[in-house]
C-alpha cells in the first residue's frame, strides 16, 4: 500500500518510458474482449468478483494510487482500470479525447468512516439524511465534478463554529479528486465541503489531515480520527472494526480504455516539448505545488536532523547498558537492539502512532522523531560498540598509569578513536535514514515523499513528481556525504599538519 | 620507597602471585628475570593498581596503596610506565602523547608541556619526529617516546614491562640504550626483561621471580655467575647455554667456513665452550672433551677436524 507506492510508481515509470508490452485497447467492446487483458484496480475496492462474473480470465493488477493506473492506461502498459464513474468523468474531461468509458458494471455508494460505535455517527447520519434530502448532497457533488473536470478547485464554506469549538478529526486519504484531495495546501474536495456543512450544523470545528489510503484506514481502525474519508465506496465491504456512516453520492463502477482512434496531436519534438512544459507547470506551478514540495522537503530534512540527534544521544546509554555488566542491563538492552534492528520502521512507527501515542494529542512529526530515533540508537549503539572495541585496551591502561581518570581517559583518547573507525558506517546509516523518511506519509506527515503523492494525485502523472524527488533526495545525500567527509578530514590526527610544520 | 609483602593475586584460582616479598630503594636499578608465566608482568602491573592484588600490602613512600579508598590517580603520578606493546595513544602524534598527560592530569600550561616534552624528545633521540603518528613509526622509535611519555610526568619510579620482547631485534639496542642512559641519571627503574644481558650489565640488583614468589635475589654478579637454588641455576644454564649456542653458531659460520678446524680455531672454540661445561649439556660437553683431545697430542688430524665440525653442526 503506502510503503509500496513508490516502489510500484518507480516500476510504472520504467514499463511506461521502456514502452515494453504495449497492451491494446481498440477492439475492447464488452466484458468478454478483457479476456486474458491486464485490467487495473485500486487494492481498496470491493467490485472484482462482479466483475470476474462477466469474465473469468481477466488479468488483475491491483494499484494504491490512481495516479499510477492513470499512467500505465496511459501509456499502454494495461488494456482497462476497472474505476469509479466520478474519475471517469474527470479524466475523460481533463483529457479530451485520450478515454472511452466502456460499460458500468456495478453499483456502490460513498459514505464516511467512523471508529466502530462511535457517539458521533447517528449525529452525522441525521445531517446527511437531512442534506441528501434538501439536494445539498447533490450540488455539492455536480459542484466540485465540474470544477475538476476543468482542471480548477473550489473553496470551502467558512467554517462556522468559534475556534475554541470541539474538534471534528478527519483522516482524509487526500489523494483522490475530486472526492479528497490538496489545493493550495489545503484538503478540499466533495466530502470535505460536505463534512463542513455537517460539522457547522453540529457545531463542531473541522481538523482534516491529509494520509495516504492505508494511513487513513489505519488511522480510523486504530480511533485517532473521529470520521475518515476521501471517496470510500463502500457497497459490498465487510467492516468488522469499523461503522459507516449514511451514504452521500451513489456512483457506478466501470471499465475505462484507451482511445485508440486518438493521435495526441502532431508527434515531433515541438509536441513533445510543449507536452513536456505542461507537465512542467502542472506539477509546479499550478496553485504554487512547488510550494508543498519545498515544505515537503523542509519537513523531511527536519525529521531526519531531530531523529539523528535523537538517536545519536541515545546511542550512548545503549552502548552503556550493552557493555554493563549487570546481566540484565545487559540483556534487556541487547533485547531492544534485535527487537528494533529486526522489524521495519513502518512497523515501529504505526505501533509508536496507533498504539503507543495513540490516545495521546502527539504531534505525527514527533512520533517519527522518536520512531527513527530509537530505531537509529540501535544502529548506533552497536556502531559505538564496535568502535570502542577497536581501540586497543592498551591505550587506556597507559593513560591511567598516568593517573587518567577511566572517564578522561574515554573522551581523551578511546572516543575520538572510536568515532574516526566508525564514521563511515554511521554516515550510510545517516543517509539510510534520510531515505527512510520517506514512509512518514503514513502518519499523515507532509514530507517530501507525501508531497509528491498529492500532486500526482491532481495531475495524474509521476515523471516530474517521481523525478524531482529522486534528484532531491539524492542532492540532500550527497551534501550529506561531503560533509562527513569533510568533518572526518577534521578528525583525522594528520589533519593541519601541514600549517602546523610551517610554524615550527 | 617501595615495600611489598605478602603479595597475592590469582587469576580465575590460578594463584600467579603466591608471597612476593620485595623492597626497593631509591636509585635502585631492579631487573626482574624469571621464565615467562611466573608473575612478573602481573607484580608489575599490581604496583601500580592496574591490577588488583588479592591479598599483601605495598607501601609506597609509606602509603598503603591497596587500601580501599587510595586516590589511584595519585599513587599512578608517582610511577611511569613503559608496555611491552608501546600503547601509545593513536589519536596524537608523538608531541600530543608526550604533552596529553602533562595538561589533562598536571594542569601544566600547554607551553611549558610542550617544551619539557622538545627536550624528553631530544633526550630520547626523537625530537626530528614530534609531528609523526604513532602508525608512522618503527617499534624501537615508539618505544622512546612512551619512555619519554612515562618521564614526563616527573615520576619517583619507572617500572618497565619487558620494554623489548615486542621489538625486532635490531631495534632492541636504541631502546635499551634510553634505559641505560637512564641508569646513569640515578633513575629508580624497575625492569620485567628477557635481556639478560642487559640485567647483567645495568641492574644494581636482580630478582629471579617463579613460581609465585621472589625465589632468589642477589647481584647481578651472584644471580648469573652463583646461583645458589636449583631452579635459578636451571634456569641461568638454559640462558648461558643458548647464549652459548648462539655464539657458536655463529664462529661455525664465520671462521670455520672451510670446513675444517686448525689449532688457533679450537682454542677459541675451548675458550668459549668450557665455561657451560658445568651445566651438564652433553652437546657442550662432547664439544669440549673433542677439542681438548685434539689440542692435547698437539696434531690436529683431518678426521677429528671433521668430528669437530659434525658436532658444531648440530649445535
Amino acid at each position: 500500500m503506502g510503503l509500496n507506492s513508490g516502489v510500484a510508481g518507480i516500476l510504472a515509470l520504467f514499463f511506461a518510458v521502456a514502452g515494453c508490452s504495449r497492451e491494446d485497447g481498440c477492439e475492447i467492446r464488452t466484458a468478454a474482449d478483457l479476456k486474458g487483458r491486464h485490467v487495473a484496480h485500486m487494492s481498496s475496492d470491493f467490485h472484482k468478483r462482479e466483475l470476474v462474473a462477466l469474465q473469468p480470465d481477466i488479468v488483475f493488477d491491483p494499484y494504491s494510487e490512481y495516479s499510477f493506473a492513470f499512467e500505465s492506461l496511459r501509456k499502454g502498459k494495461i488494456a482497462a482500470v476497472s474505476i469509479g464513474d466520478t474519475y471517469a468523468d474527470v479524466w475523460t474531461a481533463k483529457y479530451p479525447g485520450e478515454f472511452r468509458v466502456m460499460f458500468a458494471y456495478a453499483d456502490d455508494v460513498c459514505c464516511f468512516l467512523l471508529p466502530k460505535n462511535s457517539p458521533l455517527k447517528p449525529k452525522l447520519d441525521a445531517e446527511l439524511r437531512k442534506m441528501g434530502a434538501e439536494g445539498t448532497l447533490d450540488a455539492v457533488y455536480h459542484k466540485w465534478v465540474e470544477a475538476a473536470k476543468a482542471g480548477n478547485s473550489l473553496e470551502l464554506p467558512r467554517q462556522t463554529a468559534p475556534s475554541g469549538a470541539k474538534e471534528l478529526g478527519v483522516a482524509c486519504a487526500a489523494i483522490s479528486e475530486p472526492w479528497c484531495m490538496v489545493a493550495n495546501g489545503e484538503v478540499v474536495g466533495i466530502d470535505m465541503e460536505i463534512l463542513t456543512l455537517a460539522a457547522n450544523r453540529l457545531g463542531l470545528r473541522l481538523k482534516p489531515k491529509a494520509y495516504s489510503w492505508g494511513g487513513m484506514v489505519d488511522c480510523v481502525n486504530g480511533g485517532r480520527c473521529d470520521v475518515a474519508c476521501g471517496g470510500v465506496y463502500t457497497a459490498g465491504g465487510v467492516f468488522p472494526t469499523v461503522d459507516v456512516s449514511e451514504k452521500y453520492a451513489d456512483v457506478k463502477m466501470c471499465i475505462l480504455v484507451r482511445n485508440e482512434a486518438f493521435g495526441g496531436g502532431a508527434p515531433g519534438l515541438t509536441a513533445f516539448a510543449k507536452s513536456m512544459k505542461a507537465s512542467f507547470v502542472r506539477t509546479f506551478v499550478t496553485e504554487d505545488r512547488w510550494k508543498m514540495l519545498a515544505d515537503g522537503f523542509v519537513v523531511t530534512l527536519l525529521i531526519t536532523f531531530l531523529s539523528a540527534l535523537l538517536g545519536t544521544a541515545l546511542a550512548f546509554p545503549v552502548w552503556l547498558a550493552r557493555t554493563s555488566r549487570v546481566r540484565p542491563i545487559a540483556f534487556c538492552a541487547k533485547a531492544y537492539i534485535a527487537i528494533l534492528q529486526g522489524t521495519p520502521v513502518l512497523v515501529l512507527l504505526m505501533v509508536l502512532f496507533y498504539v503507543v501515542f495513540g490516545k495521546a494529542d502527539v504531534d505525527a512529526l514527533w512520533v517519527a522523531v522518536v520512531g527513527f530515533g530509537l530505531n537509529l540508537s540501535a544502529y548506533a549503539g552497536e556502531m559505538l560498540r564496535s568502535g570502542v572495541d577497536s581501540v586497543p585496551r592498551g591505550q587506556v591502561e597507559a593513560a591511567l598509569a598516568l593517573g587518567y581518570t577511566p572517564r578522561l581517559a574515554f573522551f581523551r583518547f578511546v572516543l575520538p578513536q572510536a568515532v574516526r573507525t566508525v564514521l563511515p558506517v554511521y554516515r550510510g546509516e545517516l543517509i539510510g535514514l534520510l531515505k527512510m523518511t520517506s514512509i512518514v506519509g503514513y502518519i499523515a506527515i507532509g514530507d517530501l515523499t507525501k508531497a509528491s503523492d498529492l500532486v500526482r494525485s491532481r495531475t495524474y502523472e509521476s515523471f516530474f513528481p517521481i523525478i524531482t524527488t529522486a534528484f532531491v533526495y539524492f542532492a540532500a545525500s550527497w551534501l550529506l556525504a561531503f560533509a562527513f567527509e569533510r568533518f572526518g578530514r577534521r578528525l583525522d590526527p594528520a589533519f593541519g599538519r601541514g600549517r602546523k610544520g610551517g610554524a615550527a | 620507597m617501595i615495600a611489598v609483602s605478602h603479595l597475592r593475586k590469582s587469576f580465575g584460582g590460578v594463584a600467579v602471585l603466591k608471597d612476593v616479598n620485595v623492597e626497593i630503594a631509591k636509585g635502585e636499578v631492579v631487573s626482574v628475570v624469571g621464565p615467562s608465566g611466573t608473575g612478573k608482568s602481573t607484580f608489575l602491573r599490581c604496583l601500580n593498581r592496574l591490577e588488583t592484588p588479592d591479598g599483601g600490602s605495598i607501601l609506597v613512600d609509606g602509603v598503603d596503596v591497596t587500601a580501599p579508598g587510595t586516590d589511584l590517580a595519585t599513587v599512578r603520578r608517582k610511577m611511569g610506565m613503559v608496555f611491552q606493546n608501546f600503547n601509545l595513544f593513536g589519536n596524537r602524534d608523538v608531541l600530543g602523547n608526550v604533552t596529553a598527560a602533562q595538561c589533562d592530569v598536571l594542569g601544566v600550561p600547554r607551553d611549558a608541556a610542550r617544551r619539557k616534552a622538545m627536550d624528553l624528545l631530544e633526550r630520547v633521540g626523537l625530537a626530528d619526529r614530534a609531528e609523526a603518528l604513532p602508525d608512522e613509526l618503527s617499534g624501537g622509535q615508539k618505544q622512546r617516546v612512551a619512555i619519554a611519555r612515562a618521564l614526563a610526568m616527573d615520576p619517583e619510579i619507572l617500572l618497565f614491562d619487558e620494554p623489548t620482547s615486542a621489538l625486532d631485534p635490531t631495534m632492541v639496542g636504541e631502546v635499551l640504550a634510553v634505559i641505560k642512559d637512564l641508569a646513569k641519571s640515578r633513575m629508580t627503574m624497575l625492569v620485567v626483561t628477557h635481556e639478560m644481558g642487559f640485567a647483567r650489565d645495568v641492574s644494581t640488583r636482580v630478582l629471579y621471580m617463579d613460581d609465585g614468589v621472589v625465589y632468589e635475589e642477589g647481584t647481578p654478579d651472584e644471580i648469573f655467575n652463583r646461583p645458589q637454588k636449583p631452579k635459578t641455576v636451571e634456569f641461568v644454564g638454559r640462558i648461558c647455554l643458548k647464549q652459548a649456542r648462539d655464539m657458536l653458531r655463529l664462529l661455525r659460520e664465520g671462521i670455520l667456513s672451510d670446513g675444517r678446524v686448525d689449532e688457533i680455531e679450537a682454542q677459541m672454540l675451548l675458550r668459549l665452550a668450557e665455561p657451560f661445561e658445568r651445566f651438564g649439556d652433553a652437546k657442550m660437553n662432547l664439544i669440549v672433551s673433542a677439542l681438548r683431545q685434539m689440542l692435547s697430542d698437539g696434531v690436529i688430524s683431518e678426521t677429528e677436524s671433521q668430528q669437530i665440525s659434525a658436532i658444531l653442526g648440530g649445535v
